[in-house]
């Protein structure tokens, strides 16, 4: 009796501490939801305006805007584009760096990661000066590849960390059987180190979604991505909190979307016939 | 008898339409706006309600000249940025911009700008009688002049203005004060006020957030207003850590800091705003555009209680901002450029637009019927009248040179210390000068 | 999926490769290579050299003044030392902190008795600040949560009669209060790398240790950690660079102020390049703080045996 009422006890306890640390994640969120169904002067009101009515008029305005719709659009093509394109990248090279051994790889390995730590005005300059020089600016390739380059570190490194919880023994099971190293990899790691790569690939699309230097200094009438209009809320005189909330809560729906879809493939125990022992 | 007068009122009838087409033509000057058809222009403009305005109008300008225009909006401290490394790289991105006051001497000076005098003369390029340059105020066009050369056409003209709660005035049987010594005591009578439960609004609030564009601003201002600049930019002195100097940063920092709401000291424009329009301060040295926040119902609970008058000033005036269009000097269609230019600063655009936007550059539309409707009072008017007339210095010095930003950075990152209780006034101007020294400044000899 | 001995699992670096090894190597590395080297190395190349002249965007192209630049900043400018150190110890802390919530977020999540669908739903939850524009969120706390007159923070603070959280007074308060902050966004990027790491460890460790009576917490100290290391070391280092960069929150909610006690390498670098024009200074100040960065992030793998757990 007593070990039941105590385990049904330390799952509440789980369940609380769980939503506790949602709840608390999310006040500025919902904070933000607030602000984009009030007008500013009820918005910014203190004490609070806890009874207000309610208005749509500020997703009206960002709906009707085309420019809004197409930077969202264009935020779609260079985010998935470049996550894919890096995570295809990534899963290969990483792999190669945690089973083998050659000249320059450790080097090759930290000036990766150096990449990641170089502030980005490092880069502003002459990026502005290459692309317009090959009047690649402003284009869906000039902005997908840049930013390639900029996840690929992430990418890399942290499926490197999953790679290496796997041992060995399992690849040379697979290789006994008859696998080539692509094959192995393919069919025997990849699937076993699919939670990893979900999740390092999620993060690098959120990287990519809220980018701003690069995208501001890159982009042009085609290719201008989301967090360009959401800035441009930051008027002059006034910050105007109606088009800040409200096109900042647009913005997250489509990644929201991914993330809910990437989390089934963030799951334990998926091991597809590892070897065991 | 009737076959004639249907001739007559045939001829009538023609001679009508031709007037009111040739009206139409000589309404937009006696040039020929179509000889760039075809090209591409890119604009780069800061995101404020003057520009939305423009946007949403550039198709006009499109179907009169058959030249494709790009109108891109980005957010000022962004936009200076782009614009900043466009034009230090040399590729031309962007054909026109709009430059703000302070800016122009950082663009200017390197030649990033093109001078814009030879187009303005060029008969087949502008329409000079049509156009009347001349409806500029002297000060006003001042502004966009580097050296001797024009280098951008204003199209806002901006300054302070001392924000003040009517309402709270006539209650509490004040009048707006003029120099510093009546601000001191409006302030403090406002205060007791407050302490004594009459109202709840603080009673007044200036910039001190640090930043050369923030509470550097506006302490250059008031301190310019008061006849003295915290540096000599021509022979590179610092006036900073002089008697008048800390008196000065004494006067700034305490007014704000006895006076303003608490948490203040980090406040932006935006915030400030925010505040006076949600009814927490009774006065305000704003600036003149800010009015339409004020006074609209969906963003303040104080439309229609705002009163604007000249800021406090005494031996000096106020420096000038001015929002102006420029073109590239690396552009490569210059000539078309300035047809936007031109187009874009028209007493017809102008005219049209000025009520929308409150503080034209050109001095005729503030007479106009529509301009003084849409205003929220006559008091206002007079008052940005006057700031054009006799409250600006177009020749502040602190502004004609590159190195204000570094400069005001650096003095307000020292105010701003005071302000957050962490050093005192003697200490904060005795750092500041120090650092001035270490770019380059002498101490003055005091 | 542990190697039989039942210790930490320790993958083999390959001693001797193959032909088709080789070709392999090549192939896989070969792309990433190029895209790094060219899209990567060659600005920041361009930008080194920009630092070594007196390159100002106001005055191009500036004379070669070889590592002029590096020695004002080093012994010349208490401003920059103290930015650095600012970023270095901000980041450590902020990093520690999240690192040790994640974790426990994590194991929480990844626990047996919490069902999937509520862990997946939470996982969700936690990771919309992370997602939200920066910016937006920056402004939110700034003007909606800590602001003394506009925030819902001191509104409640003086309701229960406590002393009001001032960001600009003081010289605490701002950072305290802007690492809290970070705190709570970022905490949910090491909960969902480590989830993932606890995810993918078998379950079969883990009856072997109920079976022997082991409580929750030797479990987590003797199995957990040790097969995630090699996770908890890349979360950590990314975390970690990731916060010496932070630019959006400190530049909205402070400036970098009060005078200067938040002003981190970013801020100081965007300053003296945008503001200041000093595009050379500034650039030479990044590669410094890139070489301090890269030492001790080196210095950390090295101790935390990363490449060893490799071997």
């Amino acid at each position: 009796m007593k070990i039941r009422q105590a385990k049904s006890l330390r799952r509440f306890l789980k369940y609380l501490f769980l939503a506790v640390v949602a709840f608390i994640g999310l006040i500025p969120f919902i904070l933000i939801v607030l602000t984009s169904i009030k007008t500013t002067v009820d918005a910014l009101a203190m004490p609070p305006k806890w009874f207000f009515i309610p208005t749509l008029q500020n997703y009206q305005k960002l709906i009707a805007s085309i420019d809004f719709l197409k930077s969202i659009k264009n935020s779609l093509i260079i985010g998935v584009g470049a996550t894919i394109a890096a995570t295809g990248l990534g899963i290969t090279t990483s792999y190669t760096l945690t089973r083998f051994r050659f000249k320059g790889d450790k080097a090759f390995s930290y000036f990766i990661l150096a990449l990641r730590i170089v502030p980005p005005i490092t880069f502003v300059i002459p990026y502005f000066l290459i692309w317009r020089s090959l009047k690649l600016a402003d284009t869906y390739f000039s902005m997908i590849t840049m930013y390639v380059t900029l996840v690929l570190p992430l990418l890399i490194w942290m499926i490197r960390s999953f790679f290496a919880e796997i041992p060995y023994e399992i690849e040379e099971a697979a290789m006994v059987d008859g696998c080539t190293r692509w094959q192995t990899l393919r069919y025997v790691l990849i699937p076993t180190v699919i939670p990893g790569i979900m999740a390092s690939a999620t993060l690098s699309f959120i990287f990519v979604w809220n980018e701003f230097m690069f995208a501001l200094l890159n982009t042009g009438r085609n290719t201008r991505t989301l967090p360009i209009e959401i800035y441009n809320s930051l008027g002059y005189y006034q910050l105007d909190w109606a088009k800040l909330s409200s096109s900042a809560v647009i913005a997250i729906i489509p990644v929201i979307i991914i993330i809910a879809l990437t989390q089934k493939y963030i799951i334990r125990g998926l091991t597809m016939g590892a070897v065991k022992g | 008898m009737k076959k004639f007068g249907g001739l007559v009122l045939f001829i009538f009838g023609i001679l009508l339409i031709c007037q009111i087409a040739a009206a139409d033509e000589s309404n937009w000057g006696n040039i020929d706006w179509v000889q760039f058809k075809g090209t591409q222009l890119n604009v780069l403009a800061t995101s404020m309600p003057v520009s939305e305005v423009y946007k949403s109008k550039i198709a006009e300008f499109e179907e009169l000249t058959g030249i494709k225009v790009n109108f891109e909006l980005l957010n000022d401290v962004d936009r200076k940025k782009k614009q900043l490394v466009d034009y230090a790289s040399g590729m031309g991105e962007y054909d026109v911009a709009n430059v703000g006051f302070s800016n122009r001497e950082e663009f200017a000076q390197p030649g990033y700008m093109e001078s814009l005098q030879p187009y303005l003369d060029n008969p087949k390029l502008t329409d000079k009688d049509w156009y009347n340059i001349d409806d500029y105020p002297k000060d006003v066009l001042a502004g966009g002049i580097s050296g001797d050369k024009l280098v951008m056409i204003p199209f806002t003209a901006e300054y302070f203005l001392l924000w003040y709660r009517k309402d709270i005035f006539s209650l509490l049987n004040l009048t707006p004060p003029k120099t510093p010594t009546e601000l001191k005591d409006v302030a403090a009578k406002l205060e007791e006020a407050r302490k004594d439960g009459k109202i709840e609004e603080f009673a007044f609030i200036e910039r001190t957030m640090s930043g050369a564009s923030e509470g550097g601003w506006n302490l250059f201002c008031t301190a310019h207003r008061l006849g003295f600049d915290f540096v000599d930019f021509k022979d590179m002195i610092s006036y900073t850590n002089t008697p008048k100097g800390i008196e000065i940063m004494s006067f700034y920092t305490d007014l704000c800091k006895q006076y303003g709401p608490p948490g203040s000291a980090n406040w932006t424009w935006t915030d400030i705003g925010a505040a006076a329009a949600q009814g927490k301060l009774a006065m305000v040295v704003g600036g003149n555009a800010s009015y339409a926040y004020l006074e609209d119902k969906n963003t303040s609970k104080v439309a229609g209680k705002m009163g604007y008058v000249p800021p406090p000033m005494e031996n000096g005036k106020d420096p000038l901002w001015i929002w102006g269009w420029a073109i590239n000097a690396k552009s490569k269609n210059k000539e078309a450029a300035w047809l936007l230019v031109q187009w874009l600063t028209s007493p017809n655009l102008i005219t049209e637009m000025a009520p929308l936007y409150g503080c034209p550059a050109r001095k005729s539309v503030y007479s106009l019927p529509e301009y003084i409707e849409a205003m929220p009072s006559q008091e206002f008017i007079d008052s940005q009248l006057w700031m054009m007339e006799n409250g600006i210095d177009p020749d502040t010095q602190f502004l004609l040179t590159p190195m204000y930003g570094e400069v005001a950075d650096l003095v307000s990152k020292e105010m701003n210390a005071v302000v957050a209780g962490i050093k005192t006034v003697e200490q904060a101007c005795q750092d500041a000068e120090a650092a001035l020294i270490k770019i380059g400044f002498k101490a003055s000899v005091q | 999926m542990v190697s039989s001995h039942g210790g930490i699992s320790t993958p083999m670096r390959i001693q001797r490769t193959t032909q088709e090894d080789r070709r392999f190597i090549i192939w896989s590395i070969l792309p990433s290579l190029f895209a790094v080297v060219l899209v990567g190395g060659v600005p920041v190349l361009y930008t080194f050299i920009l630092s070594l002249k007196n390159y100002q965007l106001i005055k191009p192209p500036g004379v070669f003044i070889g590592l002029g630049n590096y020695i004002d900043l080093l012994t010349n400018n208490p401003r920059y030392i103290h930015a650095i150190l600012f970023t270095i110890l901000f980041a450590v802390g902020a990093v520690v902190i999240e690192i040790v919530i994640g974790f426990l977020v994590a194991s929480v999540l990844a626990d047996e008795e919490v069902t999937s669908r509520y862990s997946s739903l939470i996982r969700t939850l936690i990771l919309i600040p992370f997602v939200v524009a920066p910016v937006v969120v920056s402004y939110t706390y700034k003007t909606l949560i800590y602001d003394v007159t506009f925030g819902y923070l001191n509104y409640f603070l003086q309701l229960v009669h406590l002393p009001v959280f001032d960001l600009s007074q003081g010289i605490y308060s701002a950072p305290i209060g802007i690492l809290v902050m970070e705190v709570i966004l970022r905490t949910p990027f090491v909960t969902l790398i480590l989830f993932a790491g606890i995810s993918s460890i078998d379950a079969s460790i883990f009856d072997a240790g109920a079976i022997d009576g082991v409580s929750w917490w030797k479990r987590m100290y003797l199995l957990t950690l040790p097969i995630i290391k090699p996770i908890i070391v890349v979360a950590f280092a990314f975390r970690f660079m990731d916060a010496l960069k932070m630019f959006d929150e400190i530049y909205v909610i402070t400036g970098g102020g009060p005078g200067y006690i938040t002003e981190n390498a970013s801020i100081f670098a965007v300053r003296y390049g945008f503001e200041y024009f000093r595009m050379g200074y500034a650039a030479a100040s990044a590669f410094i703080f890139l070489i301090v960065v890269l030492v001790l992030i080196m210095s950390f793998l090295k101790w935390s045996k990363f490449e060893e757990g490799m071997a």
